[in-house]
C-alpha cells in the first residue's frame, strides 16, 4: 500500500519507444502537410498581395529617386512641364485654397519664398480640386510670388503625383531627383531651412 | 448624552448600543461585504451599458421599456448618489473587516495552535502514516528536519507520550490582503483628493502665436509658438503637435513639443496636445487709446445664422463698445452648401459689429466680408483681416493625488502577487512512541477542498519517502470514496 | 518588410490548420473516453481496466491533440514574430491583430496548465473557443490584414505592448478557468469518469484566476498610467474602461466567496461563467461602446 496516488484521473498507459517514434514521424508529416497547404491555398486565394497596404502603402515617388514628369497647365492655359525645369532646383507644392492649413502656411511660405528666389530656386504651385479661377484670385490677392499651376481634376499631375494630404511639398534637385518631401504645414523658418538645404545641395553636386 | 453605557447582559443593552452592535456587525460581516462588491458591479454594468448601444437595442426589441431606457442614458450613474454610497460604504467596510480580521491572521502567523487531535488527522481528506525505527525524540528530529528542508517552520508540543507537529510555508504571504485592501482606500481617497484639489481644462483652446493664462489660482500662462499637423503621404494623420511655453509671473520657466502621448509637465501641472483648428488674426483700433490692438481667435467654438457648417468665432471689443462675430469660409465639402447664405471664399472672412449695451453711437449691426490684408471700418472701429492662423486645443490638469495612485498601484500589485503566489500552506501532525526504538508519525495538510495545498503535501511525503527509506502509507480519503462508489 | 506580412499570414493559416486540427483531437479524445469507460464499466461492473486497444486509440489521439495544439502555438509564434518584425511592434492594435495574439496566449496559457496538471480534458473546451476565435479573425475585413500605421492616440508602443498584452494573459487564463468551470458543472455529482476530479477542475479554475487577476488589475493600472499621458486624466469612465472594472469586480466577487465564505465547486463555478461573460462583453466592447477606445478597426 505505498503506491503513491495517481493525481491524474485518467492513468497513461505505458508508451514504447517505437510507438512514441511512429508518432514523431507522422507528427512532423502532419506539420509538413500543412505548410505545403498553406502554400497551395495561398496562391490560389490571392494571399499574395497581402503586405502591400497600410504601412507599406506607397503613393508618392521616393526621396532619391528622379520626379516623375507631368504635363498641366497655368493660370494663362499655358501648358507646363516640370521637366521644363531641369537644371534649376524646384519647390513643387501641392495646395487648395480651400484647404486652411494651406491658407494659414501662406504668408509663411511666401516670404520665405521671395528670399530664395535671387538664388535661383523655382517654385511651382499646383492647385488642386478646385476651380482655377479661385486659385488665380487666392493667389493674386495675396500676391503669390510662385509660379501657380491648375489641375482642378488631378487627371494631369494625379498619376505622377497621388496627393492625399495638403499641403504636400516637394523639393526637387538640379537633376531632377526628389531631395525631401514635407507633409505637414510649415512655418516660415522651416521652409528657409528646405529650400536653403535644397539650394546648398544642388550648388555642391 | 444618552450613551451613557453601563456594563449589562446582553439583554439589557441600550437602545443605543444595540444600534453600534448592529452596524459594527453589518461592517464586519463578509457576506455583508461580498453584497456590497455585487451592488457596485451591478451599478458598474448599468454605468457602462448606458455608453453603449444596449439599452437602445433593448428599447428597440422589447415593448414598454422605451421610457425606462431613456431614464437609463440620463442616469449619470458614476456621480450618482447611490454610487458615491456604496464606494464609501465599501471603503468603510474594506477598513473594519481588515482591522477585524487582523488579530486573527496574526494570529496564526505569530502563534499559531500547534495541538492536534488525532480525529481531525483520521478524518482530513489527505493523511500520512509512517512507522519510523527510532524513539519518539528521534523521530521528532526526523520529521521536524525533513520539513525545514522542504522550507516549512516547524514548532512542537509534547502532549503526554505524544508529541504534536506544527509546520507551516509562506506564512507572511497572508498579510498581502493588508496592503491590497489598503490601496482601495488609497485609490478613493485619490479620487476625492483629485477632485478637491485638482483640476482640468478640456478646452484650452490657444491661437498660434498667443499667450493664454491657465488661472485655477495659477500665475501660469501658456503661449503657443507653432502647431503643425503631419500626414503620411496615404493622408492618414501621423502626428499633431504645439510647440508651447510655459510662463510664471510673465517668465518663461519651460518650453518644449507637446503632441498626444507627449505631454509636457511643469510642477504639478501637466499640458496636453489635444486638437486643433483654423484661427484669424485680426488687428483693430482701439478709439479710446488709439493702439493698434492684434487678437488672434480661434474659429470654430461659435456657429453663425448664416452659415452653421462654417468656422465662427465671436468677442466683446469692450474699449470700442461692440461685439464682433467673424465667419471663415466653410472648407468641407461635405457641409450643407444651402445653409451658407454668405457665399464666402477662399481667403475671405464674414465680419459683423453689433453695439454693446450702453453704445449709443451704434444702433443696428453692420457687416462686411474682406479679403486677406484688407481693412474695413465697422461701427467706428478699422478692422484689418492680417492672415489666418492655426490654434490648438490643449488639456491641461492638475492632480494631487498621483503620487497617492501610483503607492496604491505597487501596494495592489504586490499584495496580489503575495496572497496568490505565496499561499499560506500547514501540516499538522502527531508523532508518538509505539516502543523504545519504534515510533508512529501521523501527519496532515489543512487542506480541505484544495488540490494544490494537497498536491504540495504530497510532494512533501515524496521527499520523506526518498530519505527515510521508511514505508509511508498515503490515504487519499476521497480518492477511496470516489472508489467505492464507482464500485457499486 | 512586405513579404514578412504576408509570410506572416501564410504563418498565421497553418495556425488555424493546425488549431482546427487539435480540436478535433481533443473532441475524439474525450468522446473516446466517454465511449470506452461506457463499455468498460458495462462489461466489467468492477474497477475498469483502462488499458485497452480503444483505449489505446484514444490515448494516441490524446497525444496527436496536444501535439497538433503546439503546432498551432508554434505557427502562430512565427505569424506574430514575422508580423512584429515588419510593424516595429507586437501586432495588438486593432481588434485582428488583438485576436490573433490572443489565439496564442490562450493556447499556450492551456498547454501549460496541461502540462502543469497533468489532464486533457480542459482542452476540450479552450481548443474550440479558440478556433471559434480563429474563425472571428478570418471574418474580419481583409483590410485589416496590412499593418495600419499608428493613429496619434496609440503612439506610445512600451505602454501598448503591456497594457493590451496583459489584457490578454488576462482573458486568456480566465478563458481556462471558464473551461474548468464548464467542465466542473459537468462532472459534479454525476461521477462522470471521464473528466478529472471536480477538486482539481475546481483547483484549476482557481489558479488560472489567480494569474488572471493581477494581469487584470495590471490592465487597470497601466491602463490608466496610459490614460494620464494620452487623455490628460488617468480614469475617464469610458465604456472599456468600465466594462474592465465590471469584470475585474465579479473576479473580486470570486475570490472574496472563495477565500472568505468558503465558496467551492458549483457556486465558484457558476461566478466563473458570469466573469467569463463579462470578459467576452469586455473584449467584444468595440462593437456596441462609442468611446476612447475605439481603436478595433471593426466599426
Amino acid at each position: 500500500m505505498s503506491e503513491p496516488p495517481r493525481e491524474e484521473s485518467i492513468a497513461t498507459p505505458p508508451v514504447t519507444s517505437r510507438r512514441r517514434l511512429i508518432e514523431a514521424i507522422i507528427g512532423l508529416a502532419i506539420a509538413g502537410g500543412i505548410v505545403v497547404a498553406v502554400w497551395i491555398i495561398g496562391g490560389r486565394s490571392g494571399w499574395n498581395s497581402i503586405g502591400t497596404g497600410g504601412e507599406f502603402q506607397r503613393v508618392l515617388p521616393k526621396v532619391g529617386e528622379p520626379a516623375p514628369d507631368f504635363l498641366t497647365h497655368d493660370v494663362f492655359g499655358n501648358p507646363v512641364r516640370l521637366s521644363d525645369y531641369r537644371g534649376k532646383p524646384v519647390w513643387l507644392m501641392f495646395w487648395g485654397s480651400w484647404c486652411p492649413p494651406c491658407r494659414s502656411e501662406f504668408p509663411d511660405i511666401n516670404a520665405a519664398f521671395r528670399q530664395l528666389e535671387p538664388e535661383g530656386l523655382v517654385m511651382l504651385g499646383v492647385s488642386l480640386r478646385e476651380s482655377p479661377l479661385d486659385a488665380i484670385a487666392y493667389a493674386a490677392q495675396n500676391d503669390a510670388a510662385f509660379i501657380v499651376l491648375t489641375d482642378p481634376t488631378e487627371q494631369e499631375t494625379g498619376a505622377a503625383f497621388p496627393i492625399f494630404n495638403f499641403p504636400t511639398h516637394v523639393f526637387i534637385d538640379e537633376d531632377g531627383i526628389i531631395r525631401s518631401i514635407v507633409l505637414e504645414d510649415m512655418s516660415e523658418a522651416q521652409a528657409l531651412a528646405e529650400g536653403r538645404a535644397l539650394l546648398d545641395g544642388s550648388t555642391g553636386s | 448624552m444618552a450613551n451613557v453605557s453601563v456594563p449589562s447582559p446582553a439583554a439589557q443593552q441600550s437602545p443605543v448600543d444595540v444600534v453600534v452592535d448592529r452596524i459594527w456587525r453589518f461592517f464586519v460581516s463578509v457576506k455583508a461585504a461580498i453584497w456590497e462588491i455585487v451592488f457596485l458591479t451591478v451599478l458598474v454594468l448599468i454605468g457602462t451599458l448606458r455608453g453603449s448601444s444596449v439599452p437602445q437595442w433593448i428599447a428597440d426589441h422589447v415593448p414598454g421599456t422605451s421610457g425606462l431606457v431613456e431614464r437609463w442614458y440620463a442616469w449619470d450613474v458614476w456621480h450618482s448618489l447611490p454610487f458615491m454610497g456604496i464606494l464609501t460604504l465599501l471603503a468603510v467596510a474594506i477598513t473594519i473587516c481588515t482591522a477585524n480580521r487582523a488579530p486573527g491572521i496574526w494570529q496564526s502567523i505569530a502563534h499559531p495552535t500547534v495541538t492536534t487531535t488525532r480525529g481531525f488527522l483520521r478524518n482530513a481528506e489527505l493523511s500520512a502514516t509512517m512507522d519510523l525505527p527510532e524513539s519518539r525524540e528521534a523521530a521528532v528530529a526526523t520529521i521536524s528536519a525533513e520539513l525545514r528542508g522542504a522550507r516549512y517552520r516547524v514548532l512542537t508540543e509534547e502532549r503526554g507520550s505524544e508529541t504534536h507537529v506544527y509546520a507551516d510555508r509562506f506564512r507572511y504571504g497572508k498579510l498581502g490582503t493588508f496592503p491590497f485592501h489598503l490601496a482601495l482606500i488609497t485609490v478613493l481617497v485619490g479620487g476625492v483628493v483629485g477632485a478637491k484639489w485638482g483640476f482640468r481644462e478640456n478646452a484650452f483652446l490657444v491661437p498660434e502665436g498667443v499667450t493664454r493664462a491657465v488661472e485655477h489660482g495659477t500665475a501660469v500662462s501658456v503661449r503657443v509658438d507653432d502647431f503643425q499637423e503631419v500626414y503620411r503621404e496615404t493622408g492618414t494623420a501621423k502626428e499633431f503637435r504645439s510647440s508651447i511655453a510655459i510662463l510664471e509671473n510673465g517668465e518663461e520657466v519651460a518650453a518644449g513639443s507637446v503632441s498626444p502621448n507627449h505631454p509636457l509637465t511643469y510642477g504639478d501641472m501637466v499640458f496636453y496636445q489635444s486638437g486643433f483648428g483654423q484661427a484669424v488674426h485680426i488687428d483693430w483700433v482701439d478709439p479710446t487709446t488709439g493702439q493698434l490692438v492684434e487678437e488672434r481667435l480661434p474659429l470654430g467654438e461659435f456657429q453663425s445664422k448664416n452659415n452653421p457648417d462654417a468656422a465662427a468665432a465671436v468677442i466683446d471689443l469692450v474699449p470700442a463698445g461692440v461685439q464682433l462675430t467673424i465667419v471663415a469660409p466653410d472648407s468641407d465639402p461635405r457641409n450643407q452648401p444651402e445653409l451658407d447664405l454668405l457665399k464666402l471664399r477662399s481667403g475671405q472672412m464674414y465680419l459683423q459689429v453689433s453695439p454693446l449695451p450702453g453704445n449709443t453711437a451704434l444702433t443696428t449691426k453692420v457687416e462686411s466680408v474682406i479679403n486677406q490684408g484688407e481693412t474695413v471700418e465697422l461701427g467706428g472701429v478699422p478692422f484689418t483681416f492680417v492672415r489666418e492662423k492655426r490654434f490648438t486645443v490643449l488639456q491641461v490638469a492638475r492632480n494631487p493625488a498621483i503620487p497617492l495612485f501610483i503607492a496604491s498601484s505597487f501596494l495592489l500589485v504586490g499584495g496580489l502577487a503575495c496572497t496568490f503566489y505565496f499561499p499560506h500552506r500547514r501540516i499538522r501532525g502527531i508523532i508518538a512512541g509505539t516502543g523504545p526504538e519504534t515510533s508512529q508519525v501521523m501527519l496532515a495538510p489543512m487542506a480541505r477542498r484544495d488540490w494544490s495545498a494537497a498536491r504540495s503535501f504530497t510532494s512533501v511525503v515524496e521527499r520523506m519517502r526518498e530519505h527515510l527509506h521508511a514505508p509511508i502509507v498515503l490515504v487519499d480519503r476521497e480518492q477511496s470514496e470516489a472508489a467505492t462508489s464507482t464500485g457499486e | 518588410m512586405e513579404g514578412l506580412v504576408r509570410l506572416s499570414f501564410y504563418a498565421f493559416a497553418a495556425s488555424s490548420i493546425a488549431l482546427a486540427a487539435a480540436t478535433v483531437c481533443y473532441l475524439i479524445f474525450a468522446f473516446g473516453w466517454i465511449r470506452n469507460r461506457g463499455t468498460a464499466l458495462a462489461g466489467a461492473g468492477g474497477p475498469t481496466v483502462m488499458i485497452d486497444n480503444g483505449s489505446s486509440f484514444t490515448e494516441s489521439m490524446g497525444r496527436f491533440a496536444t501535439m497538433l495544439a503546439w503546432f498551432a502555438v508554434a505557427f502562430q509564434g512565427i505569424s506574430i514574430a514575422l508580423r512584429s518584425i515588419a510593424a516595429g511592434r507586437l501586432p495588438l492594435s486593432n481588434m485582428y491583430e488583438f485576436s490573433k495574439t490572443f489565439i496564442f496566449i490562450v493556447l499556450l496559457v492551456y498547454l501549460i496548465f496541461e502540462r502543469w496538471y497533468g489532464v486533457k480534458q480542459v482542452g476540450t473546451v479552450v481548443l474550440p473557443l479558440a478556433l471559434a476565435m480563429a474563425g472571428y479573425v478570418w471574418a474580419l475585413p481583409t483590410r485589416l490584414r496590412e499593418v495600419d500605421p499608428l493613429v496619434p492616440a496609440l503612439q506610445n508602443i512600451p505602454l501598448m505592448t503591456i497594457h493590451v498584452s496583459m489584457a490578454i494573459i488576462a482573458y486568456s487564463t480566465f478563458a481556462v478557468s471558464f473551461a474548468a468551470a464548464v467542465l466542473y458543472l459537468i462532472a459534479k455529482d454525476r461521477n462522470i469518469s471521464w473528466l478529472p476530479k471536480p477538486a482539481l477542475l475546481d483547483d484549476l479554475a482557481y489558479r488560472a484566476v489567480t494569474i488572471g487577476f493581477p494581469a487584470m488589475t495590471l490592465v487597470l493600472i497601466l491602463g490608466s498610467v496610459w490614460a494620464y499621458r494620452a487623455w490628460g486624466t488617468y480614469w475617464q469612465w469610458d465604456p472599456k474602461e468600465t466594462a474592465a472594472l465590471f469584470t475585474w469586480l465579479i473576479y473580486g466577487v470570486y475570490l472574496h466567496t472563495r477565500s472568505l465564505r468558503g465558496w467551492r465547486g458549483t457556486r465558484s463555478a457558476v461566478v466563473l461563467l458570469v466573469g467569463f461573460a463579462a470578459v467576452m462583453f469586455t473584449y467584444y466592447g468595440n462593437y456596441f461602446f462609442g468611446g476612447l477606445h475605439a481603436y478595433g478597426g471593426v466599426r
